[in-house]
């Protein structure tokens, strides 16, 4: 069997882990990427959708070659069909632009490459290196070659199944109300109505229980159109499809709209991690469940932790020490950044799925009347207790 | 009304623990993040259940394409 020797090894080449691996290399580590698929990017997990200013934070060269189509903000529609605008500097972090991607994916595994990072296809990590409580490498498999790679650092960038960190003895296990499955088309031929294409569409209420039904268009007839609905709202097999295609055949943008794919995955709408990291190894992106509970969004969350996590792998490398106490900085550094907001987040998602149709529709009516300057959870609650301080009982410790 | 030939669904593979419908699975993953106990593994396009299964079913709602079910046999099998 053969064996490779790397300062770091990461496994998963999504933006998470490929921006990982861009400043693990600059900052000096023997680096290695690798991806269990024959193509990155491909085929796309997600909707899409990504705030302007992840681009700018984590400094990813802008390309038009994997913007979809910029937007001019969110609209929300409660289940009556009330409709509130937010232009985009208000939006959050899942308005702005709509990505494309498989090219966008490929950008950043671009830099990572420029930054001198090795770049594996077709290599799945089967099973980690251990040693006297300590991550040593990963044995993988690509194509017909078994091999161990030896790593003084392993990073488990492997997405919502985070296997290498559960392999690692990593908590990554989550409860049914955590867990939301997505089924998603990307539909053409959408007639017009609700401004379509301008805005990122986001539906609320029964029609996806516990989750939203999202529109983020691509084109001018184009559009991701898909669903997120919690795992513990499912009964039977193939809900989800059921909820999503019912939605689409009452919306009469739709009416002529025919498929050109079709895109599904898991998604975490958990509090963060306890630990991210140990001897040797860390977690980051979905596997460590970055994502945001209330979006289910995880692109620029990932990649800002990507980066955190490469530039400490590059102290780490300096001082030849990549011990747990080591990669604390790490952990710290990506909690400071997006800790608060996450656990803000998932608290207040879990008031926001006990709300009925009849709440959504009295919430987002006061909210289109009295407008909204920013999509934050605080900033929504402080204008309806001042409005309707009885539809926010429910939230009154977020205030 | 044409004849209806004889239908079957080769796709399947049952091992008695899950049944998975290879035609139906998008290899998204969703089950995998899902199950309790990891005992679903997925190489690229290659699903499958091993003994570890308690069958709890998360993995049957989760997946948005109801490309898994339990086994034949199980009073919960759906699968036509």
């Amino acid at each position: 069997m053969s064996s490779y020797q790397y300062d770091v090894v990461v496994v998963g080449a999504g933006p998470s882990g490929s921006m990982t691996a861009r400043y693990a290399a600059a900052g000096g580590c023997k680096t290695l990427l690798i991806e269990k698929r024959q193509e990155i990017g491909s085929p796309v997990r997600c909707g899409e959708g990504l705030a302007r200013h992840f681009v700018e934070d984590t400094k990813m060269p802008f390309d038009q070659k994997w913007v979809g189509r910029e937007v001019k903000g969110a609209k929300i529609f409660s289940p009556n069909g009330t409709e509130l605008t937010i232009e985009e500097a208000h939006a959050g972090n899942e308005v702005g632009i709509v990505l494309e991607r498989d090219a966008f994916d490929k950008a950043v595994a671009k830099e990572a490459a420029k930054a001198g990072a090795e770049i594996w296809l077709k290599t799945t990590a089967t099973a980690i290196l251990k040693d006297d409580g300590w991550v040593r490498g990963v044995h993988a498999k690509r194509l017909e070659e078994e091999m161990n790679i030896e790593a003084k650092c392993v990073v488990a960038a492997d997405g919502y199944e985070s296997q290498v960190g559960r392999w690692a003895g990593f908590k990554t296990l989550l409860k049914a109300g955590d867990i939301t499955g997505t089924l998603q088309y990307r539909l053409t031929n959408i007639g017009p109505g609700h401004d379509f294409p301008d805005y990122c569409e986001f539906w609320l209420g029964t029609i996806a229980p516990a989750g939203y039904i999202w529109v983020f268009p691509k084109d001018d007839m184009t559009a991701n159109v898909g669903i997120g609905v919690s795992l513990d709202r499912l009964k039977n097999r193939v809900d989800i499809k059921g909820y999503l295609d019912r939605w689409i055949a009452q919306d009469p943008r739709m009416s002529r709209a025919q498929p050109l794919d079709m895109v599904t995955g898991g998604v975490s709408t958990a509090p963060p991690i306890k630990k991210s990291v140990g001897n040797g190894i860390a977690l980051v992106g979905d596997s460590a469940r970055m994502i945001d509970p209330i979006t289910g969004g995880g692109i620029g969350n990932g990649m800002l932790a990507g980066m955190i996590l490469g530039k400490v792998l590059a102290k780490c490398n300096e001082a030849g020490d990549f011990s747990e106490a080591a990669l604390m900085e790490y952990e710290k550094g990506w909690r400071a950044k997006l800790e608060e907001n996450l656990y803000r987040n998932w608290l207040a998602k879990n008031k926001l799925v006990t709300l009925s149709d009849r709440e959504f529709d009295d919430i987002i009516q006061v909210l289109a009347e009295v407008g909204v300057h920013k999509l934050s959870v605080r900033a929504i609650l402080k204008v309806l207790k001042e409005t309707k301080p009885e539809l926010v009982a429910k939230f009154a410790e977020f205030i | 009304m044409p004849e209806q030939v004889v239908s079957i669904r080769p796709s399947v593979r049952d091992n008695g623990i899950m049944a998975i419908d290879d035609m139906l699975c998008m290899h998204c993953g969703a089950c995998v993040g899902t199950c309790p106990t990891n005992a679903i593994f997925l190489n690229e396009v290659y699903l499958t259940f091993n003994e570890d299964c308690t069958q709890c079913g998360m993995c049957v709602k989760v997946c948005p394409v109801g490309a898994i079910d339990y086994p034949r046999g199980h009073k919960l099998h759906t699968m036509k």
